[in-house]
């Protein structure tokens, strides 16, 4: 999934992971507020962090879902406006479906937090729940790719799958590891976590811990490794 | 399972053992050195090749041609060793070695025997020595799957020699090293007699090995690691329940070269089948074995 309109090359990049890294601090509690307009106010290329927030998808909501953060007005504007600015393509692209599933993370992100998205100009349209691949290691690979509908209030077809498939995600989680991809290997664990409380898996504390070690200086895996941990922590206070 | 891959590994296997036979002259010991100063290099290939092609004796699914070719090679290997004389010298010259036992072992499965080297291998195996050697712990396995082969009583802690393995500790499986790779294939080919007793392998094992060789099968195959890839394919048919694996195997056989011999993946081979030899035999020889094998447990479950 690419964004365009980048006018320094790897600004959005970095936008991303200096808002990947504040959110990480917002969800694990060392950061006492967080909201978004006012770090996009504070950046000297606001455009780039205005995409930031759409190459981050619905998890630029997490510190309001999770974390008991406020979600003011102004932030929920924001993130209209990033929609506006930083279109889906046409249903015709080849990453199409992909769009969708991520808009439909993203709007259903901002049901729970009370703003009503349809029809802002920029969404993706709804498009066909991608066929479940049979093999596991081409299965996992797409739920990296929307690894941003891992969120607890969402339901989604995928994480049905997810919850059924346990040993094929661990399984994705360890080949990822071993390819030293921790990317992959912390959206994987994301999964995993996700409905932990009701199919437990022994492997994930370690894989976390392990994440946390080797990826400490990958802020977009720690933010995956940071929701993994607080889904866990929710699962197990509920 | 299905029909194309037993074909495919058929193949592989047929073609891998072609070539070996072809080169088997590589195989040969030195003959300008004395005996006690055989390395560990030189009878490491003649002791493998020896091992394929008892393996191919065994199971009996090799076509004419094959089945020719293990012959020849298992009657070059025995002359090489003097028919037995040769490892039992270098038993006696060094009492500690476990190796010329080990060596000896693949002779046995082709009901070769060296009745003086075997009685004193029993007289070894009883001493308190015979339990401390200083190996790391898969080939601890390896001299039990000999003694085991020659008749010889197990040492007293069997399951403590498994737990000491990487693969008896289960361990987390993204924690696999190439090193420990094939730690695991031993330990695997060591307990189950390569495939000969799949149900040797404890099912806590079995089942271990059911969860994860999916992903290593993977990882090495995308890596073309062949020869790491074809020993994890002999694991897998050294399981009461093999998955098979058709896509690792079109990809092995796309790897073999036309003259049958199969590349390490590692270091390129050279035209010249002398000079690719000493890289890329081992991979040729676990090729033959993976092939043989997994038609033999096809058959085995189709009938």
């Amino acid at each position: 999934m690419s964004i365009n309109h980048e006018t320094v090359s790897g600004a959005v990049d970095s936008a991303a992971q200096a808002l990947a890294d504040e959110l990480v601090a917002a969800i694990s509690g060392t950061a006492r507020s967080f909201s978004l307009h006012r770090k996009v106010a504070q950046q000297d290329e606001p455009v780039p962090a205005l995409a930031a927030i759409r190459v981050l998808g619905a998890d630029v909501l997490s510190a309001y879902l999770l974390a008991g953060h406020a979600f003011p007005t102004a932030d929920a504007e924001l993130v209209h406006a990033a929609v506006g600015a930083f279109p889906a393509p046409p249903g015709t692209a080849p990453d199409a479906a992909l769009w969708a599933l991520r808009d439909q993370a993203l709007t259903a992100a901002l049901a729970e937090l009370g703003v009503v998205a349809a029809g802002w100009p920029g969404l993706a349209g709804t498009a066909a729940e991608p066929t479940e691949a049979p093999h596991w290691a081409a299965w996992s690979a797409e739920l990296v790719r929307c690894s941003s509908l891992a969120l607890p209030p969402l339901a989604s077809p995928l994480r049905e799958q997810a919850r059924r498939r346990r040993l094929d995600l661990m399984r994705g989680v360890s080949r990822a590891l071993l390819r030293r991809d921790y990317p992959s290997a912390a959206k994987l664990a994301r999964w995993l976590a996700l409905d932990e409380r009701q199919a437990c898996e022994p492997l994930l504390a370690p894989v976390l811990e392990h994440l946390e070690f080797l990826a400490a200086d990958q802020p977009r895996t720690k933010l995956d490794v940071a929701l993994a941990r607080r889904f866990v922590l929710a699962g197990a206070e509920s | 399972m299905d029909v194309t891959m037993v074909r495919r590994a058929q193949q592989v296997a047929d073609q891998a053992l072609a070539w070996l036979g072809q080169m088997r002259t590589n195989f040969a010991l030195p003959r300008d050195v004395q005996h006690w100063e055989l390395t560990g290099d030189a009878l490491k290939g003649l002791a493998e090749v020896t091992l394929a092609a008892a393996i191919v004796r065994r199971e009996a699914v090799a076509g004419p041609r094959s089945a020719q070719t293990a012959e020849e090679l298992i009657d070059f290997a025995w002359r090489e060793f003097d028919a037995g004389e040769l490892l039992y010298t270098l038993l006696r010259h060094t009492p500690p070695a476990t190796h010329p036992v080990e060596i000896y072992s693949h002779f046995t499965l082709a009901g070769l025997r060296h009745p003086p080297l075997e009685r004193l291998a029993a007289h070894q195996a009883g001493l308190r020595a015979a339990a401390v050697t200083e190996h790391v712990p898969n080939r601890r396995l390896a001299v039990l799957a000999a003694r085991r082969r020659l008749g010889l009583p197990d040492p007293p802690d069997v399951p403590g020699l498994i737990a000491q393995t990487w693969l008896g500790g289960t361990p987390e499986p993204w924690m696999l090293d190439t090193f420990n790779a094939y730690g695991v294939t031993h330990t695997v080919f060591h307990l189950t007699d390569w495939g000969g007793k799949p149900e040797a392998l404890e099912p806590r094992l079995q089942d271990y090995l059911h969860r994860w060789l999916p992903v290593w099968v993977e990882v090495f195959a995308e890596t073309r690691s062949w020869d790491l890839l074809g020993e994890l394919l002999i694991v897998d048919v050294c399981l009461s329940e093999p998955e098979w694996y058709p896509q690792a195997w079109e990809r092995l056989a796309a790897a073999q070269r036309e003259d049958g011999m199969v590349p390490n993946g590692v270091t390129r081979p050279p035209d010249d089948p002398g000079q690719a030899f000493h890289n890329h035999n081992h991979p040729t020889i676990v090729a033959a074995v993976a092939g043989t094998l997994t038609v033999s447990r096809a058959l085995a479950v189709a009938s």
